[in-house]
């Protein structure tokens, strides 16, 4: 179990030891000597220690979380604004559970009633919010963009572009590559597992965990199953091997045939070697919540992580995924059964993580869409912009809301239109606190998201947000 | 116990066995030409052989099979050898224009009856009639399922399918509960597949399935008191995925740059506000028989709606005034709500967009990835006018699937060009093709362990962007070389081994079915061997009957080689062992997980 950590350690000394071990690399690709490089940049940030872990897992909320009623104003000021704007879609005052941040400008805040453990991780420091965050190219008022002074992300309030720029970071362009995947082109020489990607879907193949080189390895809630019969004993699977060995190995020329091909034999590959290190992790003592699509996807990243060491990963970069947040029908009842399947996988993913004794070491944190017009519908709401995320984990700097959390008054500057709230904290800015908390040097920011200087300097010495404990 | 069968062959010799074997195409020995024969196989050109002239020897004849075989693949779920034979006869627009006229029975109408005929089975199995819930998704399955193993219109159902993925409503969603809606909705893209396009535009926006998917069932008009505005939702969609697209095209499908060379929006918010408005007021036409007193008006729950009727107009909770729409065309005030649709509905389907974006998405479903610009214009233009109609699918149908680009086998050895068979068409192509040993006489089936190994079922998609984007770019490689390829969202390293592992089930035919119902108390189907056992005693013939079904005739050498590899070993004197049954197995397993299958070119 050991060795894939030695490994780590030979790895780091030899990078550490700055540009003149660095140049013995030139034997290799320049490709390679740049990830070194790279990897020597993390190594000079406080975070390398022996046995160091670290794991981020996006949740991807995905359709666009009515956010406004996750976190909701509670004291009585802010709650009639909130009351008259959202109209026959208010959360009743009083059903509202209250949180206490530590810091607090007199308003009074509560989430909504069916997030009854998430109150409770927010009470307890494991848990915060990051209010009115969303994707911007630049800072951006009302004036500036209604008379296009200033560049707005492309595609606004379209599901595609708004999901494929939260999984970028690149909001003034189109591209396939995430930014979980530019960090892992970073660091994925930090693992001694080469085979298996550090970026491990629960839902199959997304951008955000796409890099140049990484591609994400998608698992089920039953981990990797292979090819039945791969590589068994009986007269028959030997022969059924040796034929899927000549078809998996023989490089086709043809780009369809290639890629389908390599994406079964780099799965099959990666999960012999996976599951049955995933098999041996001993069932959790805590208890799965029944019928809980986002729970079920946690316990199999609780699997993973608890397997880190024999798998031989020192990061990791998780993504999970809860469909039909699109709620703009029956947003009230629809809502609050979303809102409540991810407080009950919350707590269960916080209470394995515990018992796993990785709290400090799993950062897991939420992304939609966009948020939904303050304003009705008739019974539900539409696509708008900035909104509310959460963040969990023993690093995260809980019991506060980060940002600043928007008046939700109709007639505000900050509405573009309909309860369209112009995002007042860009989400680069959360994106690169938690690239800094998982490793990536101040220097490297720039590069995962390019549009991170109009809204914070690298050499500033301070964190983008500070939610992150560094 | 599959285990305890399979250490049998840890007895088996590696002798190969071979045999001279000479067979006929189709089933049985009573007609056709001898064309295949194990000592003269060699892989078919058919650009070489592609003259009767050829006939004496085979090959001619192979060759105008095997190019049939691959049109089938482009335009249907799949055929046998017979069919393959039968159409390869004629050219293949008569083929086309014979299956315009064909409509197998409504899928809505057949929901509901074997609704009424799997409640009676519950009952009889014991069960309360009461407790037996539907017609559900479940049985819009069963119908789908009856309709396609046995139907003739095959063309027609390719193409309902296809419109289902551009055009998208899903049972993953609160409409579950309503099978005989999903079963409608299905009816109005089978029925008009070969209408007009605007009629499929119309019978779409106006279904109760599509209003309560994309919720423009119940939009009231905007009550600016209390801050209520109209739903955008559907509105939203209809233009960005059922018509026009997010970006102004060329009639090629190009994007039209401005000065800086990005690419230009069709629409922007307010665009998609002016026509939320258009879609108020839609409410139920009619509602199901309740205790309740509920009545058809605006406001009532979605339960309660008929689901295939279309929605009406309340003209009360109508936007009212006029709504500025794209390129200044402007929808007076003062005309009814439903006049007011059938405006805006008008006023897309002349857009310049659709015909583009159309053509390429429907290229895509049938035929390649990437269309070439000039490919997607010939079809375009059939869009734009044939014969002085607009939106005729039949001509575009024409036009896509007899185009040189889909047919001259000239772009088969591009190793850039076709697509992968999206999971659920093999799934339909193994259960078409391959004989069932249907004890039952029904072709039901819910297909649920396919469901969950690959999240795919028709009318399935997880949200209304369909189980992939038609603009997906699968890795670097397809990147570099600016080329798109969609169903690649869906073979990913845990999806595509489920779907090997399904083909492993499958040809397991005494363990496996391919067709099941839920709780019924009727046998599943499996597969049945017998046919291709007749074959299997000489691997390449037996290979070649599967090249012919499966690989179009384009079964690589060392495809072909690595399958008779495994083949032939499995031989023996050991009476007990059903050795021409494992044969068959190895084979087929091994041509249906193949590169060669999977991607069509």
């Amino acid at each position: 179990m050991s060795k894939p950590k030695q490994n780590n350690i030979s790895r780091r000394k030899f990078i550490g030891q700055s540009c003149a071990a660095v140049g013995y690399t030139t034997l290799f690709s320049s490709l390679i000597s740049l990830k070194s490089m790279a990897a020597a940049a993390l190594d000079n940030s406080s975070v390398i220690a022996a046995g160091d872990y670290k794991a981020l897992v996006f949740v991807m909320l995905h359709g666009g979380n009515d956010s406004f009623n996750m976190l909701i104003p509670k004291g009585n000021t802010e709650y009639n604004e909130y009351a008259t704007t959202r109209s026959n879609l208010a959360i009743a005052q009083n059903e509202v559970l209250q949180i206490n941040p530590l810091t607090n400008d007199g308003r009074t805040f509560g989430v909504h009633p069916s997030m009854v453990d998430m109150q409770q991780l927010f009470e307890t420091n494991n848990l915060a919010f990051i209010s009115n965050v969303g994707t911007l190219v630049e800072p951006s008022t009302k004036l500036e963009l209604q008379n296009k002074s200033v560049k707005a992300p492309l595609g606004l309030f379209s599901h595609a572009d708004q999901q494929q720029q939260w999984h970028t970071g690149r909001p003034h362009e189109r591209t396939n590559i995430g930014w979980g995947g530019r960090i892992a082109d970073l660091v994925q020489s930090m693992n001694s597992n080469q085979n298996i990607s550090m970026n491990i879907s629960l839902q199959g193949s997304n951008i955000f965990q796409r890099g140049n080189e990484v591609i994400p390895y998608a698992i089920s809630t039953n981990g990797s199953i292979g090819i039945s019969g791969y590589g068994g004993q009986n007269g028959f699977d030997q022969l059924r091997t040796d034929a899927l060995n000549t078809m998996m190995d023989r490089d086709y020329q043809d780009i369809f045939k290639n890629t389908y091909i390599n994406t079964i034999k780099s799965s099959n590959d990666s999960s012999i070697e996976f599951q049955s290190v995933v098999d041996a992790i001993p069932d959790f003592s805590t208890t799965l919540p029944a019928y809980n699509k986002l729970a079920a996807q946690f316990q199999m990243v609780a699997k993973t992580i608890a397997a880190r060491d024999t798998l031989g990963f020192s990061r990791q970069i998780f993504f999970v995924d809860i469909d039909n947040w699109d709620h703009h029908d029956e947003l009230l009842v629809n809502h609050s059964g979303k809102l409540s399947d991810v407080n009950d996988a919350l707590s269960y993913f916080n209470t394995v993580l515990q018992e796993l004794n990785v709290g400090n070491e799993v950062t897991t944190f939420s992304i939609s869409d966009f948020a939904r017009t303050l304003s009705s519908n008739g019974n539900g709401t539409d696509h708008a912009w900035g909104g509310n995320t959460f963040v969990m984990g023993g690093s995260v700097i809980g019991k506060e809301i980060y940002g600043e959390y928007p008046t939700l008054a109709i007639n505000s500057e900050l509405n573009l239109f309909d309860g369209v709230l112009i995002p007042t904290t860009a989400a680069d800015l959360y994106m690169a606190e938690l690239a800094l908390w998982f490793g990536v040097s101040p220097s490297d920011l720039n590069l995962i998201l390019p549009n991170l200087a109009n809204f914070y300097d690298t050499n500033s010495g301070v964190p983008p947000l500070g939610f992150m404990s560094m | 116990m599959k285990k305890a069968i399979l250490y049998f062959f840890l007895l088996i010799s590696i002798i190969a066995y071979s045999q001279e074997y000479t067979d006929y195409l189709g089933a049985g020995h009573s007609n056709g030409i001898t064309v295949t024969s194990s000592s003269e196989q060699i892989r078919t050109d058919w650009n070489e052989f592609a003259d009767d002239e050829n006939t004496i020897n085979g090959k001619g004849l192979d060759a105008r099979l095997l190019e049939t075989s691959r049109f089938l693949a482009q335009a249907t779920f799949g055929t046998d050898l017979a069919y393959i034979k039968l159409v390869a006869e004629n050219p293949f627009e008569d083929w086309i224009d014979a299956q315009i006229d064909l409509n197998s029975p409504s899928i809505g109408t057949l929901t509901n009856s074997i609704y009424n005929q799997a409640r009676d089975m519950f009952v009889a199995n014991g069960g309360i009639a009461e407790d037996y819930f539907g017609p559900t998704g479940i049985h819009f399955q069963y119908a789908w399922w009856e309709s396609n193993i046995g139907n003739e219109d095959l063309l027609r159902q390719r193409l309902a399918l296809t419109l289902s993925e551009i055009i998208v409503i899903s049972w993953d969603s609160a409409l579950n509960d309503f099978g005989d809606g999903l079963g409608d909705y299905y009816d109005v893209l089978k029925d008009n597949a070969f209408g007009n396009f605007k009629d499929i535009l119309l019978g779409i926006a106006l279904h109760p399935m599509m209003g309560g998917y994309l919720s423009h069932y119940n939009n009231p008009r905007s009550f600016p008191n209390t801050n209520i505005h109209p739903d955008e939702n559907f509105a939203r969609e209809f233009m960005q995925l059922f018509t026009i697209g997010l970006h102004q095209l060329n009639q090629d499908g190009s994007y039209i740059l401005d000065g800086n060379g990005e690419r230009i929006p069709t629409y922007d918010n307010n665009d998609i506000k002016e026509f939320a408005k258009i879609f108020t007021g839609l409410g139920p036409a009619a509602v199901m028989e309740n205790p309740y007193g509920v009545v058809a008006e605006f406001g009532i729950e979605f339960y309660f709606a008929r689901k295939d009727l279309p929605m009406v107009m309340y003209e009360p909770w109508h936007q009212p005034g006029e709504k500025r729409l794209l390129n200044s065309y402007v929808v007076p005030s003062g005309q009814s709500g439903m006049k007011d649709i059938e405006d805006a509905i008008d006023h897309l389907f002349n857009h310049s967009n659709i015909a583009p974006f159309i053509a390429k998405r429907l290229i895509q479903q049938l035929v390649k990835s990437n269309p070439t610009p000039a490919y997607i214009s010939r079809v375009s233009a059939a869009f734009n006018n044939t014969k002085g109609v607009r939106g005729d699918m039949k001509a575009v149908i024409k036009t896509i699937l007899l185009d040189n680009e889909a047919r001259s086998c000239s772009w088969i050895n591009n190793p850039s060009q076709g697509k992968l068979i999206e999971p659920m068409i093999r799934y339909f192509n193994v259960t078409r093709q391959i004989d069932l040993d249907n004890q039952n006489g029904l072709n039901w089936n819910v297909g649920f362990n396919f469901y969950n190994a690959t999240k795919q079922a028709p009318l399935a998609a997880p949200h209304v962007f369909n189980f992939f984007p038609p603009n997906y770019v699968p890795n670097s490689e397809f990147a570099e070389a600016n080329l798109e390829g969609p169903e690649f969202k869906i073979h990913d390293s845990a999806s595509s081994l489920a779907f090997v592992n399904e083909v492993d089930y499958w040809t397991y035919p005494q363990f496996y079915s391919v067709l099941n119902t839920w709780g019924l108390g009727i046998e599943d189907t499996p597969l049945d061997f017998e046919g291709l056992k007749y074959y299997a005693k000489d691997s390449e013939v037996l290979i070649n009957q599967l090249d012919k079904l499966f690989t179009r005739g384009m079964l690589s050498n060392e495809t072909r080689q690595l399958i008779i590899d495994a083949v032939d070993p499995i031989t023996g004197n050991n009476p007990n062992i059903d050795f021409d049954y494992y044969r068959v197995k190895m084979a087929l397993y091994l041509i249906l997980i193949s590169p060669d299958y999977a991607i069509l070119k």
